[in-house]
């Protein structure tokens, strides 16, 4: 029998993610389906709808606000079915030369001073400190694609607190509190964070080629934009007013270290800004 | 009597010409770098126990950290890092079988444990791989084996001049690439010595000409402003600690998260 459990905070029935439109479910239809035929991913549509990503929630919408009675095969989750009332699931708008745009317009975003991307980070172990450099290109997320205002971005400086010494991988970088990319440039900042957050940061390289490139897609940027929204509401409880620049390196092998950096202070420099996501 | 005086006169004489003569002689023996590094090493090797305070300054930034301990037992760094109006602390506790890190940011605390059992060895008694960057202490290692260490590394020559002691030394890659290798890591030994060097050839430590106590040291390349500085202050030895100083319960509504199979895990991956 599905688990079901009632969120906290239930989004309203009648919501309906901005530039989504209904879609009727029939028989057949799975939540892999219909994401599959909209350019999705499970997860993403799910988020979409249901603003969860936890299995027993999204059974309790399915129940409560898609109508779902059949449950799937094994049992665990449930099943649409053409019977379902309302039946309604809320997909993408198709557009002919733009793919899915979900994100707020700029004026009305509070991701308008955030931009995150994904570096390639470089830290070294010098035995009484740490050292980092960190390279990439990061993207304006409350701009609407595909003009996106993008930057490259370097961070060169050193780490206090707890950790592990060198590695090198992807990182998160996430800048906040900076209404044009320039703004950051030569700044000093000072950040904490922490992996272990809820955030699955292994997900967001799937998919993802050249760790520090350009996004090449508007899919992998709203990735970017999905992970970089869950990280600031679960380490900030939301877009701070101030400002900083947070890099989370990321897990490649899937289960990362616990990893609290504690500290960075570092020389910003910024080159390279443009426009777009492809 | 006047002969008397006559002849206490010569030998106070020639007891003050000796005494002079022995004083030269040894304040140049006292400043020798080897004599010095020898003598420091002496000193640390009855240090039962250690209280200090240290200032580090890295890349324009103040950490300031407690330190205290007893060599290769316990440890226990309490660090504050102050970024503009907020600041960190994270608290270090070494206490024989677990080493434990509290971090306390501005919005939440979180406990980290590492079972110390299969990390350590008895010549790494703190060695976790885990440690507190900026402490002014070497990786893994307490206050008397980061000394050891810097000693054991550079090749120096010293200064004795207004009761300070400057040993000035330059890295030698040799001894400190054998250093290295005891550092689980997932960069070569080779990577790490040049990466070291580059930034670090040079180290500057300064004592108390008397005491021999350190009172800072510092490092940088050739040529170039030292990047990393540490000022010790307030250092005492061998005095009692309190029963309870390497003893750590965490917070009540505090998780604690303990990451050892984690650690491990990388670890192993990078042997």
């Amino acid at each position: 029998m599905p688990l079901l459990k009632l969120p906290a905070k239930p989004v309203p029935r009648n919501f309906a993610p901005a530039l989504f439109t209904s879609y009727k479910v029939k028989d057949g239809d799975t939540l892999a389906s219909i994401a599959k035929a909209h350019g999705m991913e499970v997860w993403e549509l799910i988020y979409e709808n249901f603003k969860t990503l936890d299995p027993r929630e999204a059974n309790w919408y399915l129940k409560n606000y898609v109508g779902c009675t059949k449950e799937t095969n094994d049992k665990v989750n449930l099943a649409f079915s053409s019977k379902d009332k309302p039946g309604i699931i809320y997909v993408p708008v198709p557009t002919p030369h733009s793919p899915i745009l979900t994100i707020n317009s700029p004026t009305q975003s509070a991701l308008n001073n955030v931009w995150a991307g994904i570096a390639k980070g470089h830290s070294a172990d010098l035995f009484v400190a740490g050292a980092f450099d960190v390279t990439g290109i990061v993207y304006n997320l409350g701009d609407n694609a595909p003009n996106v205002r993008n930057a490259v971005l370097n961070i060169n400086g050193y780490k206090f607190g707890p950790g592990l010494g060198g590695s090198i991988g992807a990182t998160l970088v996430i800048a906040y509190g900076y209404p044009q990319a320039r703004d950051m440039v030569g700044e000093t900042n000072g950040f904490d964070f922490d992996l272990a957050v809820g955030v699955k940061l292994g997900d967001l390289l799937k998919g993802l080629k050249g760790i520090g490139t350009a996004l090449d897609t508007l899919d992998k940027f709203k990735k970017i934009r999905y992970v970089a929204e869950q990280t600031i509401k679960t380490t900030m409880n939301g877009v701070p007013e101030s400002k900083g620049i947070i890099t989370l390196p990321i897990p490649l092998a899937g289960a990362g270290i616990h990893a609290w950096a504690g500290f960075k202070t570092g020389k910003i420099s910024v080159f390279n800004t443009g426009t777009g996501i492809f | 009597m006047v002969r008397i005086n006559i002849v206490s006169f010569y030998r106070i004489a020639a007891c003050v010409l000796f005494s002079c003569w022995s004083i030269e002689t040894l304040a140049t023996d006292d400043c020798s770098a080897d004599a010095l590094v020898s003598d420091i090493r002496k000193n640390l090797e009855v240090m039962s126990s250690y209280q200090l305070s240290a200032n580090v300054s890295l890349g324009g930034s103040v950490v300031v950290s407690q330190i205290s301990g007893r060599p290769s037992e316990r440890l226990r760094i309490d660090m504050n890092i102050a970024q503009g109006g907020d600041s960190i602390e994270i608290k270090a506790v070494f206490d024989g079988s677990h080493q434990w890190v509290e971090t306390r940011g501005s919005s939440r605390v979180e406990v980290l444990k590492i079972s110390l059992s299969e990390l350590v060895n008895s010549q790494r008694p703190f060695d976790t791989s885990y440690y507190l960057m900026g402490s002014g202490l070497l990786n893994g290692e307490d206050f008397p084996a980061s000394l050891f260490t810097l000693l054991a590394t550079y090749e120096f020559k010293a200064v004795c001049e207004r009761g300070i002691v400057t040993l000035s030394g330059t890295l030698d890659e040799e001894e400190f690439a054998k250093y290295a290798l005891t550092k689980r890591s997932q960069a070569s030994v080779e990577s790490r010595v040049r990466q070291y060097s580059e930034r670090f050839s040079q180290l500057v430590m300064e004592f108390d000409q008397l005491s021999l106590g350190i009172k800072g040291y510092e490092l940088g390349a050739v040529g170039e402003r030292a990047i990393f500085r540490v000022d010790f202050k307030n250092l005492q030895v061998n005095e009692k600690l309190p029963v309870n100083h390497f003893f750590y319960r965490a917070p009540k509504d505090v998780k604690v998260v303990d990451i050892t199979e984690e650690l491990l895990l990388r670890l192993r991956s990078a042997e």
